[in-house]
Order: C-alpha cells, then structure tokens, then sequence
C-alpha cells in the first residue's frame, strides 16, 4: 500500500503550452477596445445564386440605427426562485439513481437562476437546480459580451450499484474487508454455520462530482484564448468478484477517486483560414487502489485465508492538438487536425501475494513504466464542382504506440499457489484508412449519394495482425414535396484478413483452434436506413425510420457467428393550438446473435442465440395559458419494455434460461397556475412502477451458489409516488 | 509486398484526390463581383422593425441574448441589426399599396425561401469565426444531411434549449429517435434525465472522428469520464483498450453496465479455451438445479474482474 503517489505536476511540455497560451493572452484593455475599429461596421451578407458566394454589399452608414430608441432596455436582474417541499412515498436505490430520491420521506425542492445584464455589455448568470437533492448542480457564468467570459459549474450525478444488498464482511467503506471474529469457515456456501447471523444490510451507491472552472478570451475576430480546470470526484462503492481459485466473494469495494483535467487553446482566426492549438491533460489518483478481504471459505492452501486484489492505477494523459480550417474559395474547404498524446502510468507494484507461505521470485521491475504514445491525424477536403456534385475526400490515421516493456511475471495463483511466469502484451494498434464521398444533386427535389471507405488496421501480440475493411455505399434522398422527405441508405463492409488466424502460443491452456474473436475475424456487414418525415400541415409532422444491420462471420466456427439488429420508429408532433402541444413515439429494436463454442475442444457441439426485442412509446401533452388566469398543465407518459431470450442448444435436453425482462411505466404530470405577474405555485407529480427479472440475480441468496459467496442482490423493482408543490417567484 | 500495394493505392489516391481538389478549387475560384442593383436596408434599422414588431414575444426576447447585443461588436444588433440575419428590409418595412402583399424578409426554419445551405452561411458569417466548434462543420454529417441551425437551436428566445442541460436531449431526440428509445433501457448513461448531454460526447458541428465524437477516437471520449480505464495496465485486455464499443452499447441496453450482449455469452464470444470457458450454461445451472458460478451473479467476472485490465503482477488471468 505504499505505492508511489501520481505525477500531478503537469509535463514540462504542457506547462510550456500554457506559458505560451497565457503570455498571449491580451495585454490591455486598449487592445480590447480595437474590436469594433477592426470589425466592418453595417457590414451585411448577400446570397448571389450565380456564383454561389457570398459578399459584403456596402451599407450606407446610419448613425440612427447606434441608438435603437425602440431596442428595449433590458439590463439590471432578472430571474427567479422555486422553493418547495415533496414527497416520495417509498425507496428504492434504483429509483433513486439519476433522480436523487432514493429514500422515502420528505424532500426540499429548490431553485434558482438570475442574470444580470449590464448596458456596457457585462453580464452574470446564477443557476441553482436541484438544491435538496442528489442531483445538484449550481453554475455562476459572467463576463462582457465579446471580450470575455468566466464560468464555474458544479453537478452531482447520484449512481446505483445493488438493490438490497447485504455482507458478512466488515469495515464496509475501507480497503480492509474482514470477517466477524465468530465466522466459521467452509468450503462452500452452504456449509458457513455463522452466514446469516452475520449478514448486515448495507447500502451501496455512487456520486460522480463535477466541478469544471473555465474562462474565454475573445480579442478582435481573430484571437480566442480558452482554459479550463475541471475536478471528477467520484466516491462510493461498486461491486467486483475477488476469488481463491475456486471460490469466490463479491466484494462492496470502496471507490475513492479523482481526475483532474485540463484544457487551454488558442485559436487564430481570419477570413478563410484558421488555426486552434489546443491542450488536454487528465491526471486520474485513486486512493483506493487495493482492497484486502479475508477468505471466507476454508482455505484451499495455507496462508490462503487473507486475499489483496489491485483497484485501477494513478495514471496520466497529456495531449497537444493542431486543428485547421482552409477555405481558399467558395467551392473547396479543407479541414485537418493532428493529436499527439501520451499516456503514462508507474504506480508501484503490490507483491505478487500477501500469503507469508509462498516464496515467490524478486519482481523484474518496481512499476510498470507503461507509456503509450498516440498519434491521430485527420484531413478532409469538401470540393463543390458546381451547384450539383460535392466530392469529401477523408483520411485518418490512428496509432497507438505501447512502449510499456515487455517483462516475465511469476504468477501467484489468487494468492494461493505459485504458477509459472507470463509475459505481458502491451498492445499495439495503428489504424489507416480512407473515406470518398460525392453527393449529386440530380435536381431540385432528388439528391444521389455514394461512398467508399477502406481501412487497415495493424496489431501486436493479438491473434491477427493486419486486417483490411472496405466498404461501399449508396444514398437517395428525395423531396417530392416541400413537406415530404425520404431517404434510403444502403451500406457493404467486408473485413478481411491479411495473414492467417493464428492463435497465441503462450495461453496456457490453449484456445480452440476453430475460434475467431469477432473484433479480429472475417465479416461481411450490411446495412439499410430509411428515413420518412411528412409535413402533414404547418401544424402536423409525422417521422419514421427504419435500420437493419446484419454481421455475417461465416468463416468463424467457433465465436461469434452473427448478429443482426432491426429497429423501427414512429413519431407524431402536433400543435393543434398555439397554447397546446402533443407528441406521441413508438420504437421497437429486435438484436439478435449467435454464437458457437465447442466444450469439447474441437468442432462446435453447442450454440446460443440471443435476442433482445425493446419497445418504447411515449406520449406528452403540455397546454399552456389555459383561462384568462394562465394556467399551464402537462402530462408526460413513457413505457419501456425489454426482452432477453437466450436459446441454448447442446444437443442434450436441458432447461431453458428464463427470459430477462424489465418494464418501465412512467408518468408526469405538473399544473402551474399563476397567482401574479411574478408569483406562481406548481405542483408536480410522478409516479414510475418498474419491473425486472434477472436470472442472474433472481433467488440468488448469499449462500445459493456454492462456491460464490454473493451480496444476494435483487433485481430492482418498485413502484415509486413523488409528489411535489412550488412557490416560484420571477423577478 | 501485400502491404506496400496498400499503402501505394492509399497514398496514391490520396495524392489523386488532393491533386484535383487544389486544381478545380483553384480553378473554379471567383471572385465576388460588383452588383447593380441592391436591395437597401431598414431605412432606421431596428427600429424600423420594431415600429410593428415591438412587443412580440417571438421577437424581443432576443434582446436577452448575445445576438441582442449592441455592445459586442460581434453581435448582429450592433453591426446591421435585424437585417444582418433577415436580409436588406426596406421593402418589407414600406407603406403598402392597396391589395399589395407585403414583400417578406428573410424567415428562416419551416417556409423559408431561404435553402438549408443559404440559411446556414447566414450563421456561418459570423459563426464560422468561431473556430473551436465550427471548424469541421463542412464535410460533416449534419451538414451533409441539410441539417440548419435553426432546427436545433432557437435564437429568439432568451434561453436555446439546445444549451440548457436539462432539455438538450429533447431537440436531439427530435431526430434521433432510435437513441431515444435506447436511454429507456435499464443501463443507460443520463442523458434522459437531463444529468449529462449529447455534447459531453458528440460536436454536432462535426469534428474528424467518426460519429463527431469530441476527441480523436472514441476511447479518448470515453476516458474523458472514465480515466479510471485508461491505463496503460501490466495486464491488458486487448478488446477492451482497442474499442470500447467492442462489449459497450453507449446509448443502452438491457445488460448492465451498458453491454451488447450478456456475460457469460459476451465472453464467450471470444474465450473457447479447454475447460469452464467453453461449457455450455443453460437452465439447468439455475437455483434449484446446480447452481452455477459462471453463470450467476457476476458470471464470469465473479472470478475475472479485472476486464478493462490489471495492474497487479499476478493478475495475468484479470483476477487480481
């Protein structure tokens, strides 16, 4: 647990960027007041259809036009304040999760936004939302328009992690996880004499914090200056499996994290060309960076009673960004950008074992020294060869270069017996490839679309080492009408490979000769989209789409065989009165899979198929200014259905896997009646009933699988009120 | 050798492809020309204007916001005002003749005369200035597809949902409606729920990586909130630090967190070694039958959890 602290201090190269961004930042306000001098005053645009470029046509000055008499005088305070009480009639940690009202009971409901307007320009915003709830957020912006702007914005994102969930283990929040000084050791679950009279409820849930701090600098039209500091805080708890061999326990880890980002640019800017330099760097600490948990089940050898597993280690990222934007005539723009970033990470290494009985040999080094290189480079050119034909020609590069050395590690086998030695892979990847599209507009109403891409991408130490990917497509998308528009999409990708499927020699035991990875093994890959929006009145619009996508890995026998996934969508908006507002959606998604495996070790004798059928709809109906008093009022219906059904074919009768469900109903409701100009109560109401079955946790208690000592979760379900009321008072 | 053609076919066509582009851009280049007959402004410029259009709530809140601003010298209220968005409006703004239709401005969004591309270099005038986010937009997907600025973002209203956290979603979902539909799945990010947006992730201005991701690839994106995952690890699993979206479905999915298919499934997909990654787990493997340790709770990763790498030195197998 003594591992070296994070290199926080930010590389002499970003600490040079920023030197750089900072001396040239504008020196005086003076040069500031040259914004409007260097700006064409009455400056205006003009369309010219002929040629297809714009100019400015030279206004006639019109010094009346400064004073706007009847432009209104809005500066000084505005804003408003919300303050009230709700409600939630029960709880649940899944409930609770993105809404932060996971408990039962009373809540105070606040917030608050105001802004400031100043006639010289200078602004403040304040906004507060969420005050009484997990799901926080506060922002403060101010600045003059133009010149500057500084921000701070803080948010809260609650997490869920289990839903009753319960432990033996003590010191529950601490990276040492130990038993109850009566606990009686077995070699399964079900032989652990103390299990339920030690299991203690807890609860487990996570808060992300985000606080960023920024500021922007804008001098004339050609300079823009940005940084920013942002803090993630994320700390709580999360679940993760620690084994002994044979056995395992799901452990409630503590999470105890924190990155810090930084991010400044410079950004130059003329006419037709323009230039950002750009930094980010991101230096990630975790304080809990391993866990130590005592062996609940008997030992299988000695000294095997006590277990240390890593947690994720310090590491850091700087990059350095050129991004570019050349517009040398109207009919060709070209854009490019070039990343250069490097990742680094030397926590020191934990023993190989905290079991004082083994003798393991010295490690051949104290960290990892891991450092990976990037280089991403991009450019694209959009070429317009008349009014008609638009060609894009694109092309990208991606290199991920792991220096990481390469070293043999004594593995000690789950703190319980020394093995033999691995070397470790740090992977490599280099992607280079290329896109050409035309678009052709085959006259006013039909526009023709077609493209090729081709990729390659090489790596290290994995199965294959170079693949090669291309693909064709073809587009129409047609306007018959002013209100009807159609489009079909049709996409072909073959990915193939440049040298033979080879598996690793040093898996120990060794993979199925027959099986293909499916990010690394031969695909053919095809894709339709289409897309209808109809403009049925100036009051009325209807969309739908539709998308197949279909992976064939035919030359895989083992692994994953296909995958096709459809999905449909329908949606209607209305307004069938200025004051009155309706929508309605429909979405269904069926994804289906099959896979292939051989359990004994040669041509497959067992298959999968997996399907996932989702369906959603959602209605909304908001009114507003109803009577002569103003009242607004809404409602807000969603419901969400998922389905997995998993077939499983051995060849031998056996049962079948329960499908996975879970539904979700939803309903909002508010009504906002306004007392006074400024003063009005709201009152809101939610109620949302969800549903879940999971074979994977369903009547899985703590001690139902025998070798794996569980937190006997439950799949979440609960049927949830909230009901709230609100005074907000404008100003 | 079979290396070398690709990259001479690559470099070749893009040597070919860059060729052509330069010389017809050159060639095709114009320059503006002078024209004759112009229409002319506003004769009292905002004011003009708002001599009929004070106190229309579709109008004034726009005073509220930056274009409404007469002291940045960037804003369109301090240089040709209304015109400089809706075009010259003298005519507009004329006294009609008897049964004389009125000669409209510029409008822009449902009925404009204006095509998606000439309402979009209205914006681009002074938005093309701002070179963080709008450097890629030609080329882009938004752009390619006729998307105008006006569909996402409202300008006349004194807070752009498309800026608000909390109802950024909703304009994207507008379209987007198969996304949508994933953020109701039982893992999803919170997006829905108006605690992230679209643009932690997306540029919808276009950016060079593919799907206008914010960084240059998408593990980049995912790290910018997850650099727990980042790395580099002493023992890495390849699929995990080549593409997220190998296991991950971004935008929802029934399996937790966020997967594409369910473990032990997913895992086996790729894990056919000699023993338990190759077994069958069927029903029978259920509470109640032989319940198993390789398809319940964890499943896989209640032994190998460690699946986005370890740092620990016996952790080869991703257990430690």
């Amino acid at each position: 647990m003594d591992n070296k602290k994070p290199t926080f201090t930010p590389s002499r190269l970003s600490l040079g960027i920023m030197i750089a961004l900072a001396a040239a930042l504008p020196a005086n306000a003076e040069q500031d007041a040259e914004v409007a001098e260097d700006t064409p005053k009455n400056a205006g645009w003009m369309f010219d259809p002929e040629s297809a470029f714009y100019y400015w046509p030279p206004a006639p000055p019109a010094d009346e036009w400064d004073a706007c008499s009847l432009c209104p005088d809005v500066s000084g305070w505005t804003g408003d304040a919300t303050v009230g009480i709700g409600y939630v009639s029960d709880e649940s940690a899944y409930f609770g999760r993105y809404t932060g009202l996971d408990d039962d009971g009373l809540y105070f409901l606040g917030s608050a936004r105001g802004r400031y307007l100043g006639a010289d320009g200078k602004y403040l915003d304040l906004r507060a939302e969420d005050v009484g709830l997990d799901t926080r957020s506060l922002g403060v912006r101010g600045g003059e328009r133009g010149r500057y702007r500084a921000y701070l914005n803080y948010d809260r994102i609650p997490g869920f992690v289990a839903e009753n969930p319960r432990t033996v283990f003590r010191g529950v929040g601490s990276t040492d996880l130990t038993l109850p000084a009566d606990w009686e050791t077995a070699t399964s679950t079900g032989g652990m004499g103390r299990l339920d009279d030690s299991l203690t409820d807890i609860r487990l849930g996570t808060n992300r914090d985000t606080l960023s701090v920024g500021a922007d600098f804008f001098r004339k039209r050609t300079w823009e200056y940005g940084i920013e500091y942002r803090r993630i805080e994320q700390d709580g708890f999360k679940t993760q499996g620690a084994s002994f061999l044979t056995t395992s326990s799901i452990l409630p880890m503590p999470v105890d994290r924190v990155t810090d980002q930084i991010e400044a640019r410079v950004a130059y800017l003329q006419e037709d060309w323009h230039a950002i330099l750009s930094y980010h760097g991101s230096f990630f600490s975790n304080k809990a960076d391993a866990v130590t948990w005592d062996n609940p089940f008997t030992p299988l050898t000695a000294g095997a009673d006590r277990g240390r597993i890593s947690q994720e280690p310090d590491n850091l990222f700087h990059q350095v960004m050129l991004a570019g934007n050349w517009r040398p005539t109207a009919r060709l723009d070209t854009s490019a950008r070039m990343a250069v970033g490097r990742m680094q990470q030397d926590d020191t290494f934990l023993a190989p074992t905290i079991n004082p009985t083994l003798t393991t040999s010295a490690l051949p080094r104290n960290d990892l020294d891991g450092q990976v290189d990037t280089l991403t480079g991009n450019l694209r050119a959009v070429y317009s060869a008349g009014s008609r034909l638009t060609f894009i020609g694109e092309g990208f590069y991606d290199d991920r270069d792991n220096k990481t050395p390469r070293d043999a590690f004594e593995q000690v086998g789950t703190d319980t017996f020394v093995g033999g030695t691995r070397t470790n892979r740090p992977y490599s990847f280099e992607r280079l490839g290329g896109r050409l599209t035309a678009d052709f507009r085959a006259s006013s109403n039909v526009r023709l679309s077609a493209g090729g891409r081709a990729e390659q991408v090489k790596r290290t130490y994995q199965e294959v080492d170079k693949t090669e990917t291309t693909a064709g497509w073809g587009e129409i998308r047609a306007t018959p009408t002013d209100r009807l528009d159609m489009s079909l999409r049709l996409t072909r990708e073959e990915r193939v490979l440049d040298d033979p499927y080879t598996a690793l020699a040093d898996v120990i035991p060794e993979e199925n000769p027959l099986l293909r990875k499916f990010h690394l093994a031969s695909r053919d890959r095809d894709q339709i989209a289409a897309r209808l929006t109809y403009m049925v009145s100036d009051r009325v619009n209807l969309g739908v789409s539709a998308d197949y996508a279909k992976d064939d890995y035919d030359r895989s026998q083992v692994g994953l065989i296909d995958a096709r996934d459809r999905a449909y969508t329908m949606d209607v908006s209305a307004t069938p009165r200025d004051n009155l507002t309706v929508s309605a959606f429909y979405g269904r998604e069926q994804i289906d899979s099959t896979m292939a495996s051989s359990a004994g070790f040669g041509v497959p004798d067992w298959t999968a198929g997996q399907r996932d059928t989702i369906d959603t709809v959602g209605v909304t109906l908001e009114a507003r200014d109803l009577g002569k008093d103003g009242f607004d009022a809404g409602i807000d219906y969603a419901y969400s259905s998922g389905k997995g059904r998993i077939t499983m074919q051995t060849g031998f009768p056996t049962a079948s896997l329960p499908d996975l469900e879970s539904r979700l109903n939803t309903v909002r409701l508010f009504g906002r009646y306004r007392l006074s100009d400024k003063l009005s109560v709201r009152v809101d109401y939610l109620y949302e009933r969800y549903r879940s079955k999971d074979f994977a946790l369903d009547d899985v208690a703590p001690d139902t699988i025998p070798s794996v000592l569980t937190l006997g979760e439950e799949s979440p379900n609960y049927s949830a009120h909230f009901i709230g009321t609100s005074l907000n008072y404008r100003f | 050798m079979r290396e070398t053609r690709f990259y001479l076919r690559t470099a070749l066509a893009v040597a070919v492809l860059l060729g052509a582009t330069l010389m017809l851009g050159s060639a095709g280049a114009e320059e503006p020309g002078p024209h004759d007959e112009l229409p002319t402004f506003a004769p009292r410029g905002a004011d003009t204007c708002l001599t009929c259009h004070d106190g229309d709530p579709k109008v004034m809140p726009i005073f509220e916001t930056p274009h409404g601003s007469l002291t940045d010298a960037r804003a369109p209220l301090a240089n040709l005002q209304c015109d400089a968005c809706h075009g010259p409006g003298e005519d507009h703004a004329r006294r009609l003749r008897p049964r004389q239709d009125r000669p409209p401005v510029f409008a822009f969004g449902q009925n404009s005369r204006l095509s998606r591309e000439e309402e979009n270099d209205v914006c681009l005038t002074c938005h093309k200035f701002q070179g963080s986010t709008h450097t890629h937009w030609y080329g882009s997907t938004h752009q390619r597809q006729d998307v105008a600025c006006v569909d996402c973002h409202r300008i006349h209203i004194a807070q752009d949902p498309l800026r608000d956290k909390k109802s950024q979603a909703d304009v994207c979902y507008q379209c987007h409606t198969r996304v949508r539909a994933q953020s109701f799945q039982p893992s999803a990010h919170p997006v829905r729920q108006g605690l992230m947006t679209c643009s932690d992730c997306h540029q919808a201005h276009g950016t060079l990586t593919e799907a206008m991701l914010v960084r240059p690839t998408l593990n980049e994106t995912c790290y910018s909130c997850h650099a727990e995952k980042r790395g580099p690890f002493l023992w890495e699993h390849a699929p995990s630090v080549e593409s997220c979206a190998n296991c991950h479905e971004p935008h929802g999915s029934i399996h937790s967190p966020m997967l594409t298919r369910r473990a032990p499934l997913l895992c086996q997909n790729c894990h056919s070694r000699a023993g338990h990654p190759s077994i069958a787990q069927t029903g029978d493997r259920l509470p109640g039958g032989r319940p198993s340790s390789f398809l319940l709770a964890g499943s896989c990763t209640n032994c190998h959890s460690q699946v986005h790498g370890s740092n620990h030195p016996s952790g080869a197998n991703l257990s430690r």
